[in-house]
């Protein structure tokens, strides 16, 4: 892909979570990158980005919000006009204000789905809503005391299928990314980004607590009890599940058309190789396809006889 | 050789349904090989399946062996009986080790049948309460007060109506209805086989109809029949709902019935119970003979931790007194027998739920220096003297209700908690779908409930 960009464009980017992963190696590829700026806690992922970024000896800095006037310096030192910020929104304020006073730099942040679902947990929530698309968008960040307003510029929009799980539409979207966002920087270098107005100005960053992988037998339905196995699909393991006071991890579970004769919700109906493992649920039943523990995965047919689980058991 | 059920078996993988196989035929000393049971079985249960020639030479070799000496199969089953008939008092120790040796045969046949997993595994909630599988039934001969209980009640019962018959003009086999017997038939098939063996009753005074839902506990009771010969008793081995069984000719005289957990809970004894009355003769009798819940209040310590320390074994005659003395009766909440089948009066909820309508009780005033916990105890009555009293038998072990609270509130909010106090009178319900069990109401004020 050979630049065709109208003016010169040189990209920082905050690189917050892994979305930021394509993008950098296209800006590579375009030689468009100014340079990386890393969280200051560091995960797996920025872990393995700075070693890769220092082999290729590419300019990086670790973000300190105690240091943002070096920050400030270290980017307009990179001669950077635009920055693209994974996951660091909420953080910027002080770095917002000063490249406000210079002039310097436009910054934008990467976010999916619609404005409730904002934070690094986005399409998690999003598939665990049972969302049915999402949207990839570019909000310019612009500093209004005493939060950023997002505006949105540019947008593309992916269907959720029934059965994805947060790691499908992930991966759907990384593998759109790095040309959604070269695109959006052509338009940068042309002046003809098309700024609408941002549809929220209260965002309320989603967080992800442990007990919000929990399984409900009381409150959730059989379908939400599905999406919460795959909003939690891969990255925490599904949900979780609780018989005889132990955590066990259910990855799949299916919505069943299956009797299950007035029992309560979390009650086992049905443990066999055909059926695999039932579950009474407030309006019906589900199957468990997927359960793990720390001895691995296993269908539910195969789990409950290896771990003697029954019907007629029940999970609390 | 032919099966003695040969042609008209059900195709076990079905849906439930009822499945009448042929009469009891005259059959030589078939003490069949395991692997060439498992074809017979096979051809049972698929009817289209080609005959497969038997090795005629086995079988022989069989057929000396059986000339000698019963096979072990036979004679473990024997001796157990022998023990639990005839000995003059009840020595637990060696009445177990007999049941063991009996356990460990059964479970060789069982484990050697050629059937599907899924028929041995598959465990499920009908539409009368839990379905245990054929595998989580294979410990139940272990019981060994309820085994004893039952065999020596049956044989009695047994005798008695056979003695009646004798005395007809016209004597015809008495008629035993075992339902959801499970893959064994513990309670009745030892005896086939003691009666067999000692030529005490023969099959022209008493025909036996075993039934089960499972497949797999059917296949296997076909088998363990077979290895025992007692094929001659049975009139019919029915794969299929209890509540789908029919017998216009109200030919029931003995029913033996036991499918219960403790608290008289989760299985479908009552419904069974009351579905196959209705085909039993005005002389007909239900084994077990009564059977009485009642609801009790305890130090939950007490009674199930501090009166077994140091305990070997756990019966109603290992009870400690003091344990016994701390209990505070509020009544009996329900007694199933003959009469109170037919009496007691079924409320219908909807098309899936039905409760029927059991006693009212009074809380007592009760001492405050502890959570009082509600208990559901069993005491059995199998038939005359022989009875299941309360930690004889895991169905008869006391079931802790742990929603009834009275006179506390639990710290925590708990779905279907009951909250009572001194005073409030408690309506108990028997919930006869999902996993049947008692259900308490407070009387006075829809209110309490929490």
């Amino acid at each position: 892909m050979a630049s065709t960009m109208n003016k010169a464009v040189k990209v920082v980017v905050f690189a917050g979570n892994h979305f930021c992963g394509p993008v950098i190696e296209m800006l590579v590829q375009q030689q468009l990158l100014a340079g990386v700026v890393l969280p200051q806690e560091p995960n797996a992922f920025t872990s393995q980005l700075a070693q890769a970024l220092a082999q290729s000896q590419l300019p990086m800095m670790q973000f300190d919000p105690l240091q943002i006037s070096a920050l400030h310096n270290t980017i307009n030192s990179w001669e950077a006009n635009i920055g693209l910020s994974f996951g660091f929104e909420g953080q910027l304020n002080g770095l917002l204000a000063q490249m406000s006073a210079s002039n310097s730099v436009d910054m934008f942040a990467y976010q999916t789905g619609e404005a409730k679902f904002a934070g690094d947990y986005s399409i998690y929530w999003q598939v665990r809503q049972q969302v049915k698309a999402t949207s990839a968008r570019w909000l310019k960040l612009t500093l209004q005391q005493p939060s950023a307003v997002y505006q949105m510029a540019n947008e593309v929009d992916f269907n959720i299928h029934p059965m994805d799980t947060t790691g499908c539409v992930e991966n759907a979207l990384l593998q759109q990314i790095a040309g959604f966002c070269y695109q959006f920087l052509h338009l940068f270098s042309q002046g003809s980004l098309d700024l609408a107005p941002a549809f929220n100005q209260d965002v309320q960053r989603l967080s992800l607590k442990d007990d919000d992988l929990r399984v409900d037998w009381r409150s959730m339905n059989g379908e939400q009890i599905c999406a919460l196995a795959r909003a939690g699909n891969p990255h925490f393991g599904g949900c979780v599940i609780t018989i005889n006071n132990t955590d066990i991890n259910l990855q799949q579970a299916s919505v069943v058309d299956y009797p299950t004769y007035g029992v309560d919700a979390g009650m086992i109906c049905a443990t066999s190789e055909s059926d695999g493992v039932i579950v009474a649920t407030l309006d019906g039943a589900i199957a468990l396809d997927i359960l793990s523990n720390v001895d691995g995965l296993f269908s539910g047919a195969r789990f409950c006889e290896r771990f003697g689980i029954h019907a007629g058991m029940a999970f609390k | 050789m032919q099966s003695p059920y040969g042609n008209q078996s059900q195709p076990a993988d079905s849906a439930p349904s009822h499945s009448n196989y042929a009469e009891p035929q005259a059959s030589g000393p078939s003490s069949l090989q395991a692997g060439m049971l498992n074809e017979l079985l096979r051809k049972q249960l698929t009817p289209d399946l080609p005959s497969t020639k038997i090795d005629t030479q086995a079988v022989t070799i069989t057929q000396t062996q059986a000339n000698n000496q019963a096979p072990p199969l036979t004679q473990a089953h024997v001796d157990l009986v022998e023990q639990l008939l005839e000995a003059d008092t009840f020595e637990r120790a060696t009445v177990h080790q007999l049941l063991s040796d009996v356990f460990h045969l059964q479970q060789d046949l069982y484990q050697q049948l050629d059937m599907p997993d899924a028929w041995r595994k598959q465990q499920f909630i009908g539409p009368n309460g839990l379905v245990m599988s054929p595998d989580n039934c294979l410990t139940s001969m272990l019981d060994d007060i309820r085994v004893r209980s039952f065999i020596r009640g049956i044989d009695a019962a047994i005798k008695d109506k056979v003695a009646k018959q004798a005395n007809t003009a016209q004597p015809k086999p008495i008629h035993v209805v075992y339902p959801a017997c499970g893959p064994f038939a513990p309670l009745l098939l030892p005896l086939l086989a003691y009666y067999r063996h000692h030529s005490t009753v023969d099959a022209r005074q008493l025909q036996v109809t075993l039934i089960d839902i499972q497949p797999g506990a059917v296949a296997n009771l076909a088998a363990l029949v077979e290895q025992l010969e007692i094929d001659k008793y049975i009139a019919q081995i029915n794969c299929q709902d209890v509540t789908e069984y029919q017998d216009e000719a109200e030919s029931i005289d003995l029913l033996v019935l036991e499918a219960m957990q403790h608290g008289f809970s989760r299985e479908g004894h009552m419904t069974f119970a009351r579905h196959l009355a209705q085909f039993m003769p005005l002389s007909g009798e239900i084994l077990p003979q009564e059977i009485t819940i009642h609801a009790q209040v305890v130090d939950a310590n007490v009674e199930y931790v501090n009166q077994w320390q140091g305990a070997k074994q756990v019966s109603f005659a290992d009870t400690k007194s003091d344990a016994l003395n701390q209990r505070i009766d509020l009544g009996e909440v329900v007694k199933i027998n003959a009469q109170t089948l037919g009496s007691i009066n079924q409320i219908n909820l909807d098309e899936n739920t039905s409760l029927l309508e059991c006693n009212t009780l009074e809380i007592p005033s009760l001492p405050e220096d502890h959570e009082p916990t509600v208990i559901f105890t069993t005491q059995i009555k199998v038939w005359g003297e022989q009875w299941i009293k309360e930690y004889d038998s895991g169905i008869t072990h006391p079931l802790p209700d742990q929603n009834i609270c009275i006179n506390f509130t639990p710290t925590e909010d708990r779905p279907g908690d009951i909250l009572l106090k001194t005073g409030d009178s408690v309506k108990f319900y028997y919930r006869l779908n999902g996993l049947p069990g008692f259900l308490p109401m407070c009387v006075d004020s829809a209110q309490h409930e929490g």
